[in-house]
């Protein structure tokens, strides 16, 4: 190998990040074998030292990546993180997927069943007001003032269950978030062992 | 020396250098290089790290010798890490260094 095929080969192994930050990387490189030139080394001295090229761009490739993704929290972003994180383990794809799914699945009747105790206490509290009109119908006798407090009374536990799901979610969503962090340092750790 | 050990203390050691003044990577490289043995191409991904983080800036400066020189500056954020860094590796070097020494004396 000689220079001019240790550029090649990085070159060849960068692709894949933005075009001016490769330019921007093999001009390092190229201004290193120029300036060990100048102090009298030869190339070859050079590039024994410089170590594997595909290990390098390897390692430059990792971090541009894990740049990109800590500048941009898109949903993309999230659900590669989120399937690279899957991915990382058998253990993940055993029983992190179904509890995700059960998670989810729970908050989502949470939030229904919240939705539904809260309308009928309003829809209950409105037509209590009507109960001198319809009472008549009624097989039983109730106090309309039990009927009113009663129905207000759901209404305002179902909101309360919703505010109280609606917390628990955001307390879920920033456990999974720390958990695939978490696989994520772990993932770029076994990177940075490749080579130093 | 182990790999994981000597990549942190590297990156001290970049970031200590810069302190002192401005480098460009041929002179970090040579300066770690007279006391620590490494592979001498690391240094790049180790300063694209350090400019992605923020700790460093880079700049081009002509030559006399040659080639224009990209020059690597610590920023304010760069600097305050370091001495973070730097107490930390104090501290602990500290704490090693009596615990080695306790387990001669116990012997």
């Amino acid at each position: 190998m000689n220079e001019k095929q240790f550029i090649e080969i990085l070159e060849k192994n960068l692709k894949g990040i933005p075009k001016a930050e490769i330019k921007d990387i093999l001009d390092d490189f190229r201004e290193y074998f120029d300036i060990g030139t100048e102090r009298g080394r030869t190339r070859d001295e050079i590039l024994a030292s410089l170590g594997s090229p595909k290990i390098l761009a390897k390692q430059i490739k990792a971090e541009s990546y894990i740049k990109r993704a800590e500048e941009s929290t898109s949903a993309a972003n999230i659900t590669r993180a989120l399937f690279m994180t899957i991915g990382l383990s058998f253990f993940n794809i055993i029983f992190i997927l179904p509890a995700f799914i059960v998670i989810i699945s729970i908050l989502g009747a949470l939030f229904a069943v919240s939705v539904s105790i809260s309308a009928a206490g309003i829809a209950g509290t409105v037509t209590s007001f009507f109960y001198p009109f319809f009472d008549q119908y009624l097989t039983f006798t109730i106090n309309p003032a039990v009927l009113i407090f009663g129905f207000i009374g759901a209404g305002a536990l179902g909101i309360l269950f919703f505010i109280g799901t609606f917390y628990l979610s955001k307390l879920i969503y920033s456990f999974i978030v720390k958990y695939l962090k978490f696989n994520v340092s772990i993932i770029k750790d076994r990177r940075q062992q490749d080579e130093i | 020396m182990n790999i994981q050990f000597k990549k942190g203390v590297l990156e001290l050691c970049v970031l200590a250098l810069l302190t002192e003044k401005n480098r460009y990577g041929y002179d970090l490289v040579n300066e770690i290089s007279k006391n620590i043995q490494i592979s001498e191409g690391t240094i790049y991904p180790l300063l694209r790290r350090l400019k992605n983080v923020g700790y460093v800036t880079t700049y081009l400066q002509e030559s006399q010798e040659g080639a224009p020189r990209k020059y690597y500056k610590l920023t304010e954020s760069g600097r305050k890490t370091t001495e973070e860094l730097k107490n930390d590796w104090f501290d602990f070097a500290s704490k090693v260094n009596s615990l080695l020494k306790g387990g001669v004396e116990n012997e």
